[in-house]
């Protein structure tokens, strides 16, 4: 065989080697190229600022993994049928010991090549870890298996005035330039698009990792040591989710229970159905300049308008039959739209290592808002308006506390209710989590079977299974929840006794009847003699 | 030299099977001891190998229905992992290293047997004390068992699977510095460093690196008991310890260790490419001296599986080596391609395998680039992406060696042909089924499935019901080899010496060998993969003429069950 030797006695490498190789060369090329154009086709959605470098880069990996892939596959099929002994051929092939020039050659590129890769992959990461301007700072908390997620929002002007006037500045932490922040937890992820995310990550337990498929960004949480990571989410193609004002939680019941197959899965990686409201029925032009006017009084009343939208839609409804279509103009709809409609995407936050059984079921949503007015007017104001205004009824302020995703429970836990308050706000719990007990009709559990059970009267039961869930396990499940800290308020899992008290008042009511199967007065007294040792 | 006779030293007996009951004794002879090795590593390749069937049967659906649990999952993967490392494809490549170094180097035995046979026999109770964590609570923080949660937050089966480990390492400790002794001191006359059949090169370079890494193991091994049943806090965060040491203490074993696992399958392949393609390994000094760059780089790597875990600044170190080794591992496949180039290639089910070993190890070694850079693998670390690429190299590299091994000296240890018809069945439902196992790995990891999950995003339900459905048929392809050894041991075609008419001097003595292998002093041809010379012919008839005809798999022909006496030696020579 002719392994191109330059030293031959005829001497020179031959026109037909050389442009057989040429053309070969050309044809790997171009063979490398094709196979990157799929990179996007087996990705996820580009999501975020680093996803677009990451995916660049990894395309850049497939065309050369690609042409080494078709190159080797290449020779060995082509070995394969030119050189297979035919029927009846024996005897050896030619006695050929190596080519030193070629085997230079086969180690001089890949060299080159990886060294370029480095080069190209240290660029990028150096890009990913920089710090960016006015980065807002996600205090994430993991623990087996729920995700909390912690910002402070800053408080000034007005603002501050509203807490000091509702004698509500306990509610804040003083910060190191005097100035004040609302602490805000919640169990899904809020951003929007734009916004320079840094996370900063601790572990209570063992070790996690936070993925965002769709943000290519990932790192573990480490005991003992506190990590970090950047992404800023950008503007995506998707039709974005869409969230109107009407509750989901019923028909996510009635889903969950109709796809017990899946055991919730659906809700659990988010992708359900969302109805959205189509306003083309309902309407006719006086009546929906008297909405208009309506929206806006509304908007001005309440900055913080999603909990009242609701209401007031269904009571727009009722008002109105005739068509709309062909009554509204385009910027009356886009200003219904901008009210009424948020538009959000949505995606899962996995823990990518190992953390135990409730491993494939330790999730989180992160929300994506395309723009600073939704993250603040859906989620930052309500939380503002919650601190200023807490319910006086312990019942509506625990639905409240369960509703914002203060506690990681939604990770465990199956609860999904929609309870109201007496101005008709509405506090939507969706937790779909698989690893504990369900939370379903737990008033009826807690006064019936696990009340003769455990010989506590059920608010004491459950009060008790809050700080010390070890004490009452449930048939069928292990004792991994946290316990709570009621004493120390600088621990990651504090939880103030008030907290508790209106939490169990509420779960008190999640029953058939919807009444409370509790003696709060009873329960003021447990609490105040209860301590964690018992 | 063309027509040069080579001298046989003394007479040899008759080929003779051992009695089975020797394979259940204490046995000091290297072959006995690599028959032991190889039958119980393949009895701990069915097991973990339902393991992964179950696995795959709970993937089906993206709910958890077939195990009780999530922890069940875990101790199922677990298990899955481990035994296939550390009693599978560990023990197996050492089954064969026993059986063949000595051979291949002309030895009687190799230089310790006794210290052979005693680290065979660590295997067994550590496997007792692997599956008794089953009456304990059994270990569910996956093979890598990184802490806390493989310390506070586990079972007891939890400090019997580090029992376990601790014995399995240190067998393998005993067994490569066997090795080691036994290739450096036991050449024959005649037979360089570089004159060495390139297995012995594979296997000389894995145990350098046994006998380097593996203390660290077990080090690391010690202080995770420790912290179990004594107390201390090496890996508590809480109470000064360092979760990251684990971490770095394990994966710098753990890394080589993948070259353990890989290395004597490179070693197979090179032997499976020159004899069946008649052709010398081309450029033997660079396959041989990049076993050894290999051996060393790949000290240096470790911490490319903690780019998520790892101090930032750290990171990228690790990945330039880690994409240096990358260039040791191309001149191997391209040697190997420019060996079989050209060549007389005979497609027989072992060389099938090989070639297959080859287009799917390619396929691991490109994702391994893709894993190597620190920005990619952040989005990529923990996915299937991962366990695709792994299975690729472990499964498609040394699986697929072992395979091509088992049909190449099956006929030497035995002395009799596997079925060819049944070893190409074989061959084609393993390489369809693992193709179809675990290349669709790759998207459905991208896409966002994490690794260790009994319960997914449904949208990837249609991608793991592909990947079970193919799993179930890779799974069912293991039962044909077994069929075909089974049949083949008592029907197979008589042998004899040397059917593939190959060079190294293990086929230069009746099959199976007799005890103490050679009768005389073996004399080595000049160069292990001399095909295609007058002087190799010349070799390769005067053993004919020693040790009787072999079957020919060209020209088949029944021979007679025993093999015949030999003839009286040559008179030609020296």
């Amino acid at each position: 065989m002719d392994y191109g030797h330059s030293n031959k006695p005829e001497g020179g490498v031959s026109g037909t080697l050389i442009a057989t190789v040429g053309i070969v060369a050309v044809l790997l090329v171009i063979g490398g190229i094709l196979i990157a154009q799929f990179t996007p086709v087996i990705f996820p959605t580009q999501a975020s600022a680093e996803s677009l470098q990451i995916d660049q880069l990894f395309a850049v990996l497939l065309g050369i993994g690609g042409a080494i892939f078709l190159l080797v596959e290449g020779a060995l099929l082509y070995s394969i049928v030119r050189f297979r002994v035919k029927p009846g051929e024996t005897g050896d092939g030619p006695t050929v010991h190596g080519n030193a020039l070629l085997e230079i050659v086969w180690t001089a590129i890949p060299a080159v090549i990886v060294v370029i890769l480095a080069f190209y992959s240290f660029s990028v990461w150096q890009d990913i870890r920089a710090p960016k301007d006015n980065e807002m700072v996600v205090n994430a908390t993991g623990a087996r298996f729920a995700w909390t997620f912690n910002y402070d929002v800053p408080i000034s002007g007005d603002t501050l005035t509203a807490f000091e006037q509702g004698e509500r500045m306990s509610a804040l932490k003083q910060t190191d330039d005097g100035g004040y922040m609302l602490p805000v937890t919640s169990n899904i992820l809020y951003t929007y698009v734009g916004d320079s995310v840094r996370m900063v990550m601790n572990t209570q337990d063992v070790i996690h990792a936070f993925w965002v498929p769709e943000m290519r960004i990932k790192q573990d949480l480490l005991p003992g040591r506190q990590t970090e990571a950047r992404f800023t989410p950008i503007a995506t193609d998707d039709v974005a989710r869409q969230r109107t004002f009407t509750s989901r939680a019923d028909n996510a019941l009635t889903a969950y229970r109709e796809d017990s197959d899946t055991r919730g899965l659906n809700d659990v990686f988010g992708r359900r159905a969302v109805d959205v409201i189509t306003l083309s029925d309902t309407f006719d032009q006086a009546t929906f300049d008297a909405v208009v006017k309506a929206v806006r009084d509304t908007r001005a009343q309440y900055p913080t308008i999603e909990p009242y939208a609701t209401q007031f839609l269904e009571s727009a409804r009722g008002l109105l039959s005739a068509e709309i279509s062909t009554l509204v103009d385009e910027p009356t709809l886009q200003l219904f739209a901008e009210t009424f409609v948020i538009n959000y995407s949505q995606y899962r936050v996995v823990c990518t290592e190992l953390c135990g059984s409730g491993h494939g079921a330790m999730y989180a949503f992160i929300r994506v808002y395309d723009s600073e007015d939704a993250f603040l007017r859906s989620f930052i104001d309500p939380a503002i308006d919650r601190a200023v205004n807490p319910p006086d009824n312990p019942v509506v302020r625990g639905a409240q506390i369960l509703a914002s995703g203060a506690y990681p429970c939604a990770g465990c836990h199956i609860l999904q209710e929609s309870p109201t308050d007496e101005a008709g706000n509405i506090y939507s719990i969706e937790w779909a989590g698989v690893t504990g007990p369900s939370l379903e009709g737990i008033g009826d559990r807690a006064a019936g079977a696990r009340s003769s059970s455990t010989g506590e009267a059920p608010e004491e039961y459950l009060y008790h299974s809050l700080y010390v869930p070890g004490d009452y396990l449930v048939p069928g499940f292990g004792n991994l929840m946290n316990n709570f800290q009621a004493s120390d308020p600088t621990a990651p899992n504090y939880m103030p006794v008030e907290d508790a008290k209106a939490i169990v008042a509420y779960l008190c009511t999640i029953n058939d009847t919807g009444e409370s199967v509790c003696d709060l007065d009873n329960l003021n007294t447990y609490a105040e003699n209860f301590t964690d040792d018992n | 030299m063309a027509t040069a006779t080579y001298p046989i030293g003394g007479l040899q007996t008759p080929a003779k099977r051992p009695a089975l009951s020797e394979y259940f004794r204490w046995s000091i002879d290297h072959k006995i001891i690599g028959v032991q090795y190889m039958v119980m590593a393949f009895v701990f390749f069915i097991i973990a190998g339902g393991m992964a069937m179950l696995i795959r049967w709970e993937l089906l659906t993206p709910a958890i229905d077939l195990m009780a649990s999530g922890s069940s999952y875990n101790t199922l993967f677990t298990l899955h992992g481990t035994m296939m490392i550390f009693t599978w494809i560990v023990p197996m490549f050492a089954g064969f290293g026993n059986y063949l170094i000595p051979l291949m180097l002309g030895a009687k035995d190799m230089a310790f047997p006794w210290l052979n046979a005693f680290a065979f026999w660590l295997i067994p109770p550590a496997g007792l004390l692997l599956i008794a964590g089953y009456f304990v609570g059994p270990a569910e923080a996956g093979w890598t068992s990184y802490p806390p949660l493989s310390t506070i937050y586990s079972p007891d089966g939890q400090t019997l699977w580090a029992l376990s480990i601790h014995l399995l390492g240190l067998s393998s400790i005993l067994g490569a510095i066997n090795f080691i002794v036994t290739i450096k001191n036991m050449r024959p006359p005649g037979m360089g460093w570089f004159q060495m059949p390139l297995f012995v090169w594979a296997t000389f370079a894995t145990s350098i690196i046994v006998v380097l890494a593996t203390p660290f193991l077990a080090g690391a091994l010690t202080l995770l008991i420790l912290d179990r049943v004594a107390g201390t806090t090496f890996f508590n965060a809480t109470a000064g310890g360092d979760v990251l040491l684990w971490q770095n203490v394990f994966w710098f074993y753990s890394h080589p260790a993948v070259y353990i696992m890989v290395l004597p399958g490179f070693g197979i392949l090179s032997e499976l490419l020159s004899v069946h393609s008649r052709k010398p390994i081309f450029g033997y000094r660079m396959i041989a001296l990049s076993s050894m760059a290999i051996a060393l780089v790949g000290f240096t790597v470790w911490a490319h599986h903690m780019f998520t875990s790892l101090q930032p600044e750290l990171r990228i170190p690790f990945m330039i080596t880690s994409f240096i080794i990358a260039v040791p591992t191309g001149i191997k496949i391209f040697g190997w391609l420019g060996t079989i180039f050209g060549g007389k290639i005979r497609l027989n089910s072992a060389m099938l395998f090989g070639l297959g070993f080859l287009s799917l190890f390619v396929i691991g070694g490109i994702s391994g680039m893709m894993l190597g850079s620190v920005p990619v693998d952040i989005h990529m670390h923990d996915t299937y992406f991962v366990v695709s690429h792994f299975h690729f190299v472990l499964f498609g590299g040394s699986v697929f060696a072992i395979y091509g091994g088992i049909y190449h000296w099956f006929p030497k240890f035995t002395g009799r042909m596997l079925n060819e018809r049944l070893g190409k069945i074989h061959f084609a439902l393993t390489y369809f089924g693992f193709f179809f196992t675990f290349f669709p790995m790759h998207m459905v990891g991208i896409a966002g499935m994490p690794r260790r999950v009994a319960e997914y995003d449904p949208q990837f339900q249609n991608w793991n019901l592909l990947i079970g459905f193919s799993a179930f048929v890779l799974g069912f392809s293991t039962f044909v080899l077994v069929y075909n050894v089974f049949v083949s041991i008592y029907r197979g075609k008589v042998a004899g010496a040397n059917p593939w008419r190959a060079l190294t001097l293990e086929w230069q003595t009746s099959s199976p060998p007799p005890a103490y292998n050679f009768v005389g002093d073996p004399i080595p041809f000049e160069d292990p993969y001399g095909y295609g010379t007058d002087a190799s012919k010349a070799y390769l008839e005067a053993m004919e003429a020693r040790f009787g005809e072999s079957f020919n798999p060209e020209k088949p022909k029944a021979l007679p069950p025993t093999t015949p006496t030999p003839a009286p030696e040559p008179s030609a020579g020296d």
